[in-house]
């Protein structure tokens, strides 16, 4: 665990400086300006551990953000593995990403904010398993074709997915044309569900069994953790 | 400041301590690591009868029939664990063995052919012509002859002096008859005797002749090789068909050794055989009489094929009807008509509950005899597996088993249940049908209500899914389909069958409060030993679901 600690620790710091010049002077300029439905918007392009994406970001007064987006990634896996008797691929699929809907508060203006909201959540993650060898049962020669496939899904258990952050920087700059926002939080998506089907000589290992074993070993990851960078370019 | 310092403790606390960070904890013994080693498409079970008691050959004392597997697809045949098997086992009267499903697939355009060859001390060797022309469970009954309790029709005789060879030769002439005279045997002297290897014989000789009636369907029941054959005829041509036999006989004649006699040199075995003035010549419709022809077949166990040899003919004597022929070879040796039979036979089975429709599982087992309409001559016998898929209202069922039925002939079925068994079926009602009619036969069935508590006594049906972890492979996998199993109340001596299908098999007629024992036939031995047993709680009522694991000795 320390590394992804010790990770997360430098890009705190690297924000802190984007976050701290973005918040030399917006006291002032809100005092003197009033912002209309037409003030405020931006367009941001975003990293994030959910996936890459862009959102439309709506500001209200001095610190508030309302940011409407959607991100995607797929994360495509391939590994040889022995199994007893034959080889095989298992050929793995991550898919994180989805709609969001954000409300960012600034209790310290442009240096640090509280994000909630929900989210649609499109994670979906198979994994095949696919036989690359022949199975000799006996002295019949079973084709790696006929010993057919395990297929495992794993899906959050809600749909819309409740969202908390905190964060460094801001998603819309008052004072500058670009801004940038680092945050870190967590997406609630419940107990992952898992769906096993399997074909042919493997169908057994898709058992209703395996299924809830599995599913009971990973109940426990309730929350996603989410750490995002985002850019964003004010346009009005 | 306080509430920032509190939130993002709360968040960090939640992203980087979480339940995320938790260690992943799956314990693998948990998992059901096994395959399904449902391989083999296409499952063949034997069951070996004596013909005189109707028990399954070693039964009870444990013999073992030895069965060696011939014919141009014999190289496929495989055990339950998929070893390649020339020759096998029986155990308690049954063998099952599959085929190679990717070398060995058979189907109406290229059909598999094998010959299986039974033998065991004690008892008549036969051979059971084999034809496929589907995948699935297929089954068929031998009925064997012993030699000691011979069934009614068949006469068996016994020398153990019958005469002596010398460096191959015949000292003596021999002359041997059966008992009742039906067939008498001679060879002159210096007669050259070797077996089918080409080694002479020596020593005393033994010999053993035994009579097939043809007009006792007992003795007909149990015509090695059976009365559909493959056949060699006058004319060269190969042909299937069916046999209208005037007599049959089989000699055996062997050495100190136990080498077998099978070709003569510098001598024939002159063969005089009676004929039972109640034979049917088909030809004329009539009983035979003196005059008839009918022609003298020769059996090649290797092949399965019947070889013509000549026609005799039938003369009237003091003492009935005879017939002879001389011989250079032994051989089993038939007097038969030939007839051309149907190319192949659909029989449905129909319900009218079509609730069943998509099942697989019946848990009916159900033997057949078909004999000529009208003079109830026998042709053949046989046993449908319980486990057909049931398509609406019918399904298909194992047509293999009633081929070579002869051509433009009446045939009636008459069925009957194991015994110790309570079929989910009634019996069928017999049907006559011309077999050879392009419309499929279909046999009706209606649900035996004794089956399930409904009629009167409080029985029960048991499905068991059926687990087997292979010890020596460490490996678990569902019971492959076509594997017999047998089932009894803890301590009776008569066991029921049936096959698994789908990893399941299904037992019909079970008692509340009592235990029962189930094993599965698997590469020749009965196993697990002792016995899965089962205890049916007096709770426990109508159909039931029940699991059962099964650990044995797979021969990975």
């Amino acid at each position: 665990m320390k590394k992804p600690q010790l990770l997360l620790m430098g890009l705190c710091l690297l924000a802190l400086p984007f976050s701290t010049l973005s918040a030399q002077s917006p006291d002032s300029v809100s005092q003197k300006t009033k912002y209309g439905p037409l003030d405020l918007w931006g367009i941001g392009i975003k990293a994030s551990t959910d996936g890459f994406g862009f959102e439309v970001v709506k500001g209200f007064g001095e610190r508030l953000n309302i940011r409407l987006g959607y991100s995607t990634m797929n994360i495509p896996i391939s590994q040889s593995i022995p199994m007893d008797g034959f080889s095989a691929t298992v050929e793995a699929n991550l898919k994180f990403g989805g709609a969001n809907l954000y409300l960012d508060f600034y209790p310290v203006k442009n240096v640090i904010h509280l994000t909630a909201g929900i989210m649609q959540n499109a994670m979906r993650h198979t994994l095949t398993v696919i036989p690359t060898s022949e199975y000799l049962y006996g002295d019949i020669v079973v084709p790696a074709a006929d010993l057919g496939i395990v297929v495992g899904e794993v899906t959050p258990e809600t749909k819309i997915s409740p969202y908390l952050a905190f964060g460094f920087g801001n998603t819309l700059s008052r004072e500058h044309r670009v801004s940038f926002n680092f945050e870190m939080g967590a997406l609630y998506h419940g107990a992952p569900q898992l769906s096993l089907t399997g074909t042919n000589m493997l169908s057994p290992m898709a058992s209703e069994n395996n299924q809830q074993v599995i599913m009971d070993a990973i109940a426990q990851y309730k929350w996603y953790p989410m750490v995002s960078m985002q850019l964003t370019f004010r346009i009005i | 400041m306080k509430s920032i310092r509190f939130l993002t403790s709360i968040f960090l606390v939640l992203v980087m301590a979480g339940p995320s960070c938790q260690k992943f904890n799956l314990n693998t013994d948990d998992l059901d690591i096994k395959l399904d080693l449902n391989v083999i498409k296409t499952n063949i079970m034997v069951q070996f009868i004596d013909a005189a008691t109707g028990e399954p050959v070693g039964f009870n004392d444990g013999k073992k029939v030895e069965i060696t597997i011939f014919g141009p697809d014999s190289q496929w045949v495989v055990n339950n664990s998929g070893k390649r098997m020339q020759k096998m086992y029986s155990a308690a009267g049954y063998l099952t063995f599959g085929l190679d499903p990717y070398n060995a697939k058979p189907t109406p355009n290229d059909p598999i052919s094998l010959i299986l060859v039974a033998d065991i001390d004690g008892y008549v060797s036969t051979s059971l012509p084999i034809f496929l022309r589907s995948e699935g469970s297929h089954d068929f009954v031998v009925n064997m002859v012993d030699l000691a309790f011979p069934p009614d029709g068949v006469v068996v005789t016994t020398r153990d002096n019958s005469g002596s060879a010398v460096g191959g030769r015949l000292v003596n002439d021999m002359d041997m008859s059966t008992d009742n005279s039906d067939v008498n045997m001679k060879i002159p002297a210096g007669t050259e005797i070797r077996d089918a290897q080409g080694n002479l014989l020596d020593g005393n000789l033994k010999t053993t002749i035994v009579y097939f009636n043809p007009v006792r369907d007992s003795a007909l029941r149990c015509f090695p090789g059976g009365l559909n054959v493959d056949v060699n005829k006058e004319d060269g041509e190969k042909e299937k068909g069916a046999f209208f036999s005037a007599g049959f006989v089989a000699i055996d004649i062997k050495d100190e050794s136990g080498k077998k006699a099978a070709k003569f040199d510098g001598g024939k075995l002159d063969l005089n055989m009676a004929i039972d003035e109640n034979v049917k010549n088909p030809e004329t419709g009539q009983s035979v009489k003196a005059g008839d022809k009918v022609p003298l077949w020769s059996y090649d166990e290797r092949n399965g094929k019947w070889t013509f040899e000549k026609t005799t003919e039938i003369h009237q004597t003091p003492t009935g009807l005879r017939t002879e022929a001389q011989l250079q070879h032994l051989s089993y040796w038939n007097l038969d008509w030939f007839e051309t039979s149907c190319e192949f036979i659909e029989i449905f089975f129909t319900t009218a509950d079509a609730s069943k429709s998509g099942e697989t599982g019946w848990g009916y087992g159900l033997f057949f005899t078909a004999t000529l309409t009208g003079s109830d001559e026998f042709r053949t016998d046989g046993y449908f597996s319980g486990y057909p898929e049931i398509t609406g209202t019918k399904t298909n069922l194992n047509t293999e088993v009633l081929q070579s039925v002869p051509r433009n002939r009446q045939i009636t079925l008459t069925f009957h249940a194991q015994e110790g068994t309570t079929p989910l079926w009634n019996i069928p009602e017999p049907i006559t049908y011309d077999f050879c009619s392009s419309t499929p036969v279909e046999v009706p069935l209606t649900p035996n209500t004794n089956a399930t508590g409904g009629g009167g006594d409080q029985t029960l049906t048991i499905t068991f899914n059926i687990e087997i972890y292979c010890t020596d492979l460490g490996a678990a996998a569902t019971i492959p389909d076509g594997i017999l199993l047998r089932y009894r109340l803890k301590g009776s001596s008569s066991w029921g069958t049936c096959t698994a299908s789908g990893g399941t098999f299904t037992v019909a007629g079970l008692q509340q409060n009592k235990i029962y024992e189930v094993q599965a036939l698997y590469n020749g031995e009965w196993v697990p030993t002792p016995g899965f047993e089962y205890f049916i709680e007096p709770s426990d009522v109508t159909v039931l679901t029940k699991n059962a694991r099964f650990e044995i000795d797979c021969g990975g």
